[in-house]
């Protein structure tokens, strides 16, 4: 599960779960989700709505409404013990600083009352000892690294396009250098060519930048362009991880072979598109077995069992590749069946 | 500094920007020079009864060139007494419009933010004060402590508080989902932080409006506590001239000493709902498509 052989993880997760309570009982969005994210690593984390990405970022920042509960066997930032950080601490030293967020939806994310250069500079001014000539210098800097004019930062956010305050939110996570990019669903809302701008953008920020991304996304072809590792999300739980390159060429989960035909190729034109049927479960009560199971074409009795335990299914000595299926063994016959759309009705 | 310069700059263009509120501001602006010049602008002393030129008492004189507004009926110029009437009832008016302004403001955005149950115990309090009923309130009040300005003010500021912070605290319920503030909330900003700098610049518009409206509140509430009686005896109030005339009995025959006040109170109090009328179109845009 180490992302790169020898280099001691960025950020290390094990066994993060995350309920919330409701009046009909607790939902399970986060049930036992263990990944880590090398220094300057892109990991993808692909899913549908609903699988509980949202959710993983909001426990990450501590920014989960009053009604969740939050646990983990370890959460470890360049070895610092979040859990035991109080809030304070972890508001005034982390956030931002370590840890930064580019919203969902990042378009609504700008003060309407404030020059966006302006909230700028007031993040910086209250987290970074700087005058206020350094800290529009800085923005004017920032501007620059996204591709904004400096001078748009005299404007206020409605005179932005969707793109522009997109870029805006980017400098703004930029803005101290932190180690961590959190990119949550940074392209959706946007028009396609809009989309590609912004990823271009981020690709050569990364150059510039030497921050590792964590990007949340529904759209694999956003991770497949951007993500050195991905991570598949299905009702709380991570299916299967591993390198861009084996997950996109084998495939072992039978959830990512379904995501992946859903989803158009550039390689192969005419590619008719599969869908899953279904949707994700509710995540009410604690899924016993594998959470796929009931909507899964290749799905057993002994499915819904136990948890099926992330097994690593790399070459021996290539880099890290888990995945969480009982049928991991009929792999080659699964991937040939679920090439057929006849497979996945339901 | 430039930031206030630049604040009151915006106050002005929005002003401006409607007819009845540059109205508004100019009578208000008005006043406000007549309350700070009071002292080198009042022909007389408004408590001396003044003696004509054949050595009377110049009581109840109509208005004439001596005396621009007439004589009350201990003959008092009434001029002087409006003047330095203004002068006590915008300082009442603005204290206590600005203390109650400052009062709904904070618990409308305290309960809004934090919801649950610090919204609970703030708006159940809000909803006890809705309860209190004004006069008899302002009259247990002076009979305990006396006729003093602060209780005046005091009475008052209890009272008018509580339609800003119900307004502000909706306001602030919508203001406090959106996504600017888990935004700000992601680069670490603390509650104190969120709730003073980001969600209070965009209530600001509906505060002033607020603000003008608390202060019309406070003058219409000052002057009605004084015509009954219960201002303060040592101060001279558009409500207390009003008082002045009732106990006279000449109500119904010197209309020069009744119409003064009664102008002032309903000229300054219009001025003021037209200045928040400006600030509504800015609270509320779809007006300024009328």
């Amino acid at each position: 599960m180490a992302p790169r052989d020898g280099a001691p993880p960025l950020l290390e997760v094990r066994n993060l779960r995350v309920r919330y309570r409701t009046r009909r009982g607790a939902v399970h969005a986060v049930d036992g989700v263990s990944f880590a994210i090398g220094e300057g690593e892109v990991l993808g984390v692909a899913g549908e709505s609903g699988c509980g990405k949202s959710t993983l970022v909001r426990a990450l920042l501590r920014l989960l409404p009053p009604g969740a509960v939050m646990a983990a066997d370890k959460l470890a930032f360049r070895g610092r013990d979040l859990l035991a950080l109080p809030d304070r601490t972890f508001r005034r030293e982390v956030l931002w600083k370590q840890l930064a967020l580019v919203p969902q939806s990042a378009q609504n994310s700008l003060n309407p009352a404030y020059r966006v250069g302006d909230q700028i500079v007031e993040a910086l001014q209250a987290h970074a000892d700087m005058t206020g000539a350094q800290a529009r210098e800085r923005v004017a800097a920032l501007f620059d690294i996204v591709g904004l004019e400096p001078g748009l930062a005299r404007r206020f956010p409605h005179e932005f396009s969707g793109g522009m305050r997109q870029r805006a939110m980017i400098a703004m996570a930029l803005a101290l250098e932190p180690p961590l990019v959190i990119m949550d669903e940074p392209t959706t809302g946007l028009d396609v060519l809009v989309q590609e701008r912004i990823l271009r953008r981020i690709a050569e920020i990364r150059a510039r930048v030497k921050s590792s991304i964590l990007l949340i996304t529904h759209d694999i072809a956003v991770i497949a362009e951007m993500a050195d590792r991905i991570a598949v999300m299905y009702a709380g739980r991570i299916v299967e991880q591993g390198s861009t390159a084996a997950m996109f060429a084998a495939p072992f989960h039978p959830y990512t072979l379904g995501l992946q035909n859903a989803f158009p190729s550039i390689a192969k034109p005419g590619k008719e598109l599969i869908s899953i049927p279904g949707h994700p479960p509710a995540l009410a009560a604690p899924i016993g077995g594998c959470g796929f199971a009931a909507r899964c074409p290749f799905a057993q009795p002994r499915c819904g069992d136990a948890r099926p335990p992330e097994v690593a299914v790399g070459p021996p000595g290539g880099p890290a590749h888990d995945a969480a299926c009982v049928r991991l063994a009929d792999v080659a016959e699964i991937r040939r069946a679920a090439r057929e759309k006849s497979t996945w009705r339901s | 500094m430039t930031a206030v310069l630049r604040f009151l700059a915006e106050q002005w263009r929005i002003i401006r920007a409607d007819r009845l509120g540059m109205i508004g501001a100019l009578i208000v602006g008005f006043a406000l020079l007549v309350a700070l010049l009071a002292p080198y602008i009042a022909p007389h002393d408004p408590w001396t009864s003044l003696r004509a030129a054949d050595g009377r008492m110049a009581v109840l004189r109509p208005p004439s060139w001596e005396y621009l507004l007439g004589t009350t009926s201990l003959a008092r110029d009434i001029l002087s007494q409006m003047i330095w009437a203004t002068r006590t009832t915008v300082a009442i008016g603005l204290v206590s419009g600005l203390i109650s302004i400052l009062i709904g403001a904070n618990i409308g955005l305290i309960a809004g933010y934090y919801g649950g149950r610090i919204d609970e115990v703030l708006m159940r309090l809000t909803d006890i004060v809705y309860g209190m009923p004004f006069l008899p309130f302002v009259i247990v009040l002076i009979a305990l402590f006396g006729r003093s300005i602060s209780f005046v003010v005091l009475a008052i500021v209890v009272i008018v508080w509580r339609t800003s912070a119900r307004v502000i605290r909706a306001q602030t319920l919508s203001l406090r989902e959106r996504q600017f503030v888990t935004a700000a909330r992601a680069r670490g900003a603390g509650d104190l932080r969120i709730i003073y700098l980001h969600i209070m610049p965009n209530v600001l518009p509906l505060l002033l409006l607020y603000t003008a409206f608390n202060i019309a509140w406070a003058i219409i509430t000052e002057a009605s506590a004084s015509f009954l009686g219960f201002g303060d005896p040592d101060l001279v109030t558009w409500g207390g001239i009003l008082f002045d005339l009732w106990t006279s009995g000449r109500i119904r025959t010197a209309w020069w000493w009744f119409a003064p006040p009664a102008l002032a109170i309903v000229v300054f109090v219009a001025a003021l709902v037209f200045i928040s009328r400006a600030y509504e179109t800015v609270a509320n845009p779809r007006l300024q498509e009328r």
